[in-house]
């Protein structure tokens, strides 16, 4: 069962174009990863509505958009990687503005959180530190109650403390099954802890979109001080450095003398999926 | 889960708390520019001998700029408005409301604001040069209001005094653009001079100027075409950013 089906989803710009389908399972916590520029914003905007598609499809918990727009705005909430509310206003007053618009809004869980990270209710939000606006926007999202939580970046800019706080609340969101929640991050330790499913986004295309333990159990991360025939035909994504070569591969059982083989993080996997780098030094052709 | 629609109110509280994600200076300009132009719409028109007409027209070329301000405001980014568990039909006819509502509040704010100044003004002038005043009087044709030379030099000054400050506030903070959209008040006090210096210091008034005036219905009508032009372009620029998204 899935909570968004995203089908040849396209948006064009000048110079990039997204195209991207993939299935965001319901009661799981997904991670789009990519790099900057590589589309997993365009395409939560895309998602949200507040970005035109040129062609493709979504279908939010198997119902289109078209004819469904209460029910899915109901049940869907996003922290955008920028406030999308007016920031000169004060939380109580956006406090009182959200309860008239989502009269689902959790007021006890609104001041719950507003205690827990310890934010100031009369002081405008525009005012704020970067953190406490990205957990401002986080508080926002969770107490509107939806049932797809959509996530862009809401970690970034907060210290390790709040982080983890963040960390678990989500996974508090997630005791429900009937909750999913996309997440979209640079913190790939995030990921580590809580994903359920990793989606790799590269230039606009979805490169990679699998269950985080099947990640474990697939693949391996081995590093070698030389680079054989025969480890290249099953390396991939090399990276070498000045200690030797780094790659991933699909073969699990790998073994030999010289070769370190562990199971690869989030981070590792999304470094060695975007490519090859066999330069060991960045200004070796300058 | 049962489905909620945002009430009206809730909605025009949205946008008039700028949750529309619009530029604010352009949104200031909405109700501002809006209002400079309607009130200048209504002094001019005040002459042609019809109390309703004038004041309907201004209020309907303020509005047309208000729409046009607000709906060039608008920016491509996320913004709660469209984030509202709300029908597509509903949500185009609340922002029209609500596009109503900030504009005439934006038109009855600025009014009040620029008249009490004006009249502060007159009342200072009043007691400066007592022998250039007259004060407001009606005639007896149709109770036509006519406006005095003290009025009118009130309301070039504060429109001259409204466009300075603007002017000198944004040249101050480096944002020189919105500095030459500031220049539109002090372009709207040029009239106010043009106007005394054709009736002449001392006897003259605005009811006289306009009926020496030929062909005055052709400035009415040119008010109007341009108030509808405004108008359609407002309303299609709206049109385009809420427009369902096909997919």
């Amino acid at each position: 069962m899935y909570s968004l089906e995203i089908e040849n989803l396209t948006v064009a710009f000048e110079r990039f174009t997204m195209n991207a389908t993939v299935n965001i399972r319901k009661g799981c916590i997904t991670g789009l990863i990519g790099r900057n520029g590589a589309g997993k914003s365009t395409l939560i905007k895309t998602i949200m509505r507040q970005q035109d598609a040129s062609a493709g499809h979504i279908l939010y918990d198997g119902k289109p958009f078209k004819g469904n727009e209460v029910e899915i705005l109901n049940k869907i909430a996003c922290v955008f990687d920028v406030p999308h509310f007016n920031v000169a206003l004060k939380p109580k007053r956006l406090f009182k503005l959200y309860k008239s618009i989502y009269p689902q809004f959790d007021a006890e869980l609104y001041e719950k959180l507003m205690q827990k990270f310890e934010l100031p209710s009369d002081i405008r939000v525009n005012k704020f530190s970067f953190g406490m606006q990205r957990k401002y926007c986080l508080i926002l999202g969770l107490c509107q109650r939806p049932e797809i939580l959509i996530l862009d970046e809401p970690t970034s800019g907060i210290d390790p403390y709040d982080r983890g706080n963040v960390v678990e609340l989500i996974q508090e969101f997630m005791m429900d099954e009937n909750h999913t929640v996309l997440f979209s991050t640079h913190i790939t330790e995030d990921l580590d802890k809580i994903a359920d499913y990793i989606v790799i986004m590269q230039n606009g295309k979805i490169t990679l979109n699998e269950e985080k333990e099947t990640i474990c159990e697939n693949y391996r991360l081995v590093q070698c001080a030389e680079l054989t025939d025969e480890l290249k035909k099953q390396a991939l994504g090399v990276q070498k450095s000045m200690f030797g070569y780094t790659f991933l591969t699909k073969n699990k059982d790998i073994s030999g003398e010289g070769l370190q083989v562990k199971v690869p993080t989030v981070e590792e996997l999304f470094i060695h999926t975007l490519g090859e780098n066999t330069q060991s030094d960045p200004f070796e052709d300058l | 889960m049962k489905n909620f629609h945002p009430s009206l109110w809730s909605y025009i509280k949205c946008v008039n708390g700028n949750n529309l994600n619009v530029n604010k200076t352009a949104r200031s300009y909405a109700g501002g520019a809006s209002a400079l132009f309607g009130a200048l719409f209504i002094i001019f028109l005040f002459p042609l001998g019809n109390n309703g007409m004038p004041i309907s027209l201004g209020f309907g070329f303020m509005l047309s700029l208000g729409f046009l301000c607000l709906a060039f405001a608008i920016q491509n980014k996320p913004s709660l408005f469209a984030l509202m568990p709300i029908t597509h039909r509903r949500n185009v006819l609340y922002f029209f409301i609500s596009a109503l509502f900030l504009t005439v509040v934006g038109f009855v704010i600025f009014l009040v604001a620029v008249w009490l100044i004006m009249l502060i003004v007159a009342l200072v002038i009043l007691i400066a040069a007592r022998e250039w005043i007259f004060v407001i009087e009606a005639t007896e044709e149709a109770s036509v209001f006519v406006c005095t030379q003290g009025y009118l030099i009130a309301a070039a000054i504060v429109f001259a005094m409204i466009g300075l400050v603007l002017i000198i506030s944004f040249v101050k903070r480096g944002k020189l653009k919105y500095a030459l959209l500031a220049l539109v008040p002090v372009m709207v006090s040029l009239p106010f001079y043009i106007i005394i210096a054709l009736t002449g210091i001392g006897n003259g008034n605005l009811y006289i100027a306009f009926n020496e005036v030929p062909y005055s219905w052709v400035y009415v009508g040119v008010f109007c075409a341009i108030a509808v032009g405004l108008f359609a372009a407002g309303v299609a620029r709206l049109v385009l950013y809420l427009r369902p998204k096909e997919y």
